[in-house]
């Protein structure tokens, strides 16, 4: 346990001496974030006809796009950090190096997204908070809200980040996971209320932890009683994400043990 | 004390097809019933040409790829079944300038390197500051690796492989890319702290040098198979005593070529038609008896070269036995 901790405190300490610096991670996760939440915004004013009455007042809704936007850019951060930091050190030979130590795998993993999540949220979620409490009235509530949520977004990217991680480490082809941004967008209805989703696409947003840690800070923020039930789903969703990075942890290891495979680049 | 008995690995490597083919599944058997002693205070070299199966040997002692069939301990410990107690008490080394953050300084990457082991931050700063000092780096500590020449990186390469100080030590070709007087620097600090530090060290490398210089016990491996072993000075003995001899005829003459073929006490033979040349290694001077066969063919020869380094011959036995293969 102790070396787990050890382990985790190092990951985001190299994850912040090794990309602190690089400015694409500005671009890429606080201004094109922004922008995107702004081209939302005025894609929905431009008609200006909420159906939802909750959503009929520019306070909420301006909280609900930015709460969504927050919540997508947390798990996107996890894909694009772990993808491209893993890629990296399968090609500078580090990641031969750690998985040659006996470390625990699943400390590295998770180290790993709690680094990619401090190092690259903090800036939009700074960001978010700020504008969370320009537009609402400023009172002590709103800090508990902030560090409430935050709290939800830490915990279910983290293990989201660590089921990437595992994936990114048991196949060099891991770039297939950058197109995942757009269904995660849409299945875990982050412009728009889960409510509204088809049918048939609710049926695939249960894939996204996203869709539950959306769903839930909006509730957190708007006023509307947290749902036991969505909890309870957020907790199995999370469960079951642990258990596929475990399974599928253990399997590379001795994959990789039969054929060398870390090597490669 | 590391112990390896009978080791085998065999590759299994999908060929490249046409997508609508299936790939066919070849196998490759990158060693063949290895088996070795690495002893503390030890320095054991495993010598052969590029593909000879070094790197694979090496990488199944230290725990990262496991064996098709065969045993390792490493004190007592079972490597293939519990490759994570193993793994604490070895390192690895490797030579050019991979495997480090070159964003990172050099303490930074220990750091990292060392929290990987589970060493707390006391714990970490000391083996830090010893490991920094034995590799001389201590000085430009917190410049940012990418600064670093290239020997200063192969430095900081070992101190990565000290940092949890380990009993034994595996280095896959330290000295690649390498000027002669760092390599000679740097084999100096293998030599120093396997003595100092009592640690059991493998070696491999394709320099026979090197072999000589550092090491108390020698493998030779080529195509997967140890093809001898024995200290520096037995190897050069076994070799030196042979005789290494290249003829070029001015023709090719099958009965000739046969017929020496069939002499006494030759241990390789590599006969090119072609070339109207052979190759040969022998345990006895042939030269008097090969010059009587082609006169008795009516065959000149045109050129005789001997070979007698220890490099030579036993690069001679190695090109022999690659061409059999
Ligand atoms: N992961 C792998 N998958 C399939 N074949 C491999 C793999 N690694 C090595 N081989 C094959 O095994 C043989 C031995 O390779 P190895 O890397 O052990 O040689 P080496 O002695 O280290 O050579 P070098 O001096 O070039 O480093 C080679 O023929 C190589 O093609
Ligand atoms: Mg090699």
């Amino acid at each position: 346990m102790r070396n787990c901790l050890i382990i985790c405190s190092a990951e985001v300490k190299k994850a912040h001496r090794n990309y602190f610096k690089s400015i694409s991670n500005y671009f890429s996760l606080l201004l094109w974030p922004i922008l995107s939440f702004f081209t939302t915004y005025y894609t929905y004013s431009s008609f200006d006809n909420y159906f939802d009455p909750d959503l009929a007042n520019k306070t909420n809704f301006f909280t609900f796009l930015i709460l969504g936007c927050l919540g997508h850019n947390c798990f996107w951060a996890m894909v694009q950090g772990g993808v491209m930091q893993i890629r990296e050190e399968r090609r500078n030979g580090a990641l031969e190096i750690i998985y040659f130590s006996p470390a625990n795998r699943l400390a590295l993993l998770y180290g790993r997204a709690l680094g990619d999540f401090i190092q690259n949220t903090w800036m939009f979620f700074i960001f978010s908070s700020i504008i969370v409490m320009l537009i609402s009235k400023f009172t002590y509530i709103i800090l508990f809200k902030i560090i409430g949520s935050f709290m939800v977004l830490l915990l279910t990217s983290t293990i989201w980040g660590g089921l990437i991680n595992s994936i990114c480490i048991a196949t060099r082809d891991a770039g297939f996971l950058f197109t995942i941004g757009e269904p995660m967008n849409f299945f875990s209805a982050v412009k728009f209320p889960l409510k509204n989703l088809p049918f048939w696409a609710r049926a695939i947003s249960p894939i996204f932890p996203s869709t539950y840690c959306i769903y839930i800070i909006r509730a957190i923020f708007m006023g509307n009683s947290v749902n036991t039930i969505k909890i309870l789903e957020l907790l199995t969703c999370l469960s079951i994400i642990v258990a596929i990075t475990y399974i599928l942890t253990k399997i590379t290891e001795i994959h990789n043990r039969k054929t060398g495979n870390l090597q490669f680049y | 004390m590391i112990q390896a008995k009978n080791l085998n690995k065999i590759y299994k490597i999908k060929m490249k097809k046409h997508i609508w083919n299936r790939s066919e599944i070849q196998y490759k058997e990158a060693v063949h019933d290895i088996s070795m002693d690495i002893e503390k205070g030890k320095i054991v070299g495993l010598l052969g040409v590029n593909g000879a199966g070094k790197t694979t040997t090496i990488k199944m002692l230290s725990t990262m790829i496991s064996p098709s069939s065969g045993t390792i301990h490493v004190d007592d410990i079972d490597a293939v079944k519990f490759p994570f107690h193993a793994k604490k008490i070895i390192n690895l080394i490797t030579g050019g300038e991979r495997n480090i953050y070159w964003r990172l300084s050099a303490r930074e990457n220990l750091e990292y390197f060392g929290s990987l082991y589970g060493l707390t931050k006391t714990e970490l700063k000391k083996r830090i500051d010893y490991c920094l000092s034995i590799v001389n780096l201590t000085k430009n500590a917190d410049i940012p690796v990418e600064k670093y020449s290239k020997g200063m990186k192969q430095r900081l390469q070992i101190a990565r492989g000290l940092i949890n100080n380990p009993s034994y030590i595996f280095l896959d070709e330290p000295t690649l890319g390498i000027d002669i007087l760092m390599a000679k620097e740097l084999r100096e600090y293998i030599k120093r702290i396997t003595v100092e530090e009592n640690k059991g060290v493998l070696l491999t490398t394709h320099y026979i040098a090197e072999a000589d210089e550092l090491c108390n016990y020698i493998y030779v491996i080529n195509n997967g198979k140890i093809v001898s072993e024995g200290t520096a000075n037995d190897l050069k003995k076994l070799y030196t005593s042979n005789y290494c001899l290249n003829f070029i005829f001015d023709c090719y003459n099958k009965s000739l070529f046969d017929d020496i073929a069939k002499l006494e006490n030759i241990i390789k033979i590599e006969l090119n038609p072609e070339l109207h040349s052979i190759k040969l290694i022998s345990k006895e001077n042939l030269i008097k008896k090969i010059i009587q066969l082609s006169s008795n063919y009516k065959c000149n020869i045109n050129q005789i070269k001997t070979e007698d380094s220890l490099e030579a011959s036993l690069m001679q036995i190695l090109k022999v036995g690659n061409s059999h293969a």
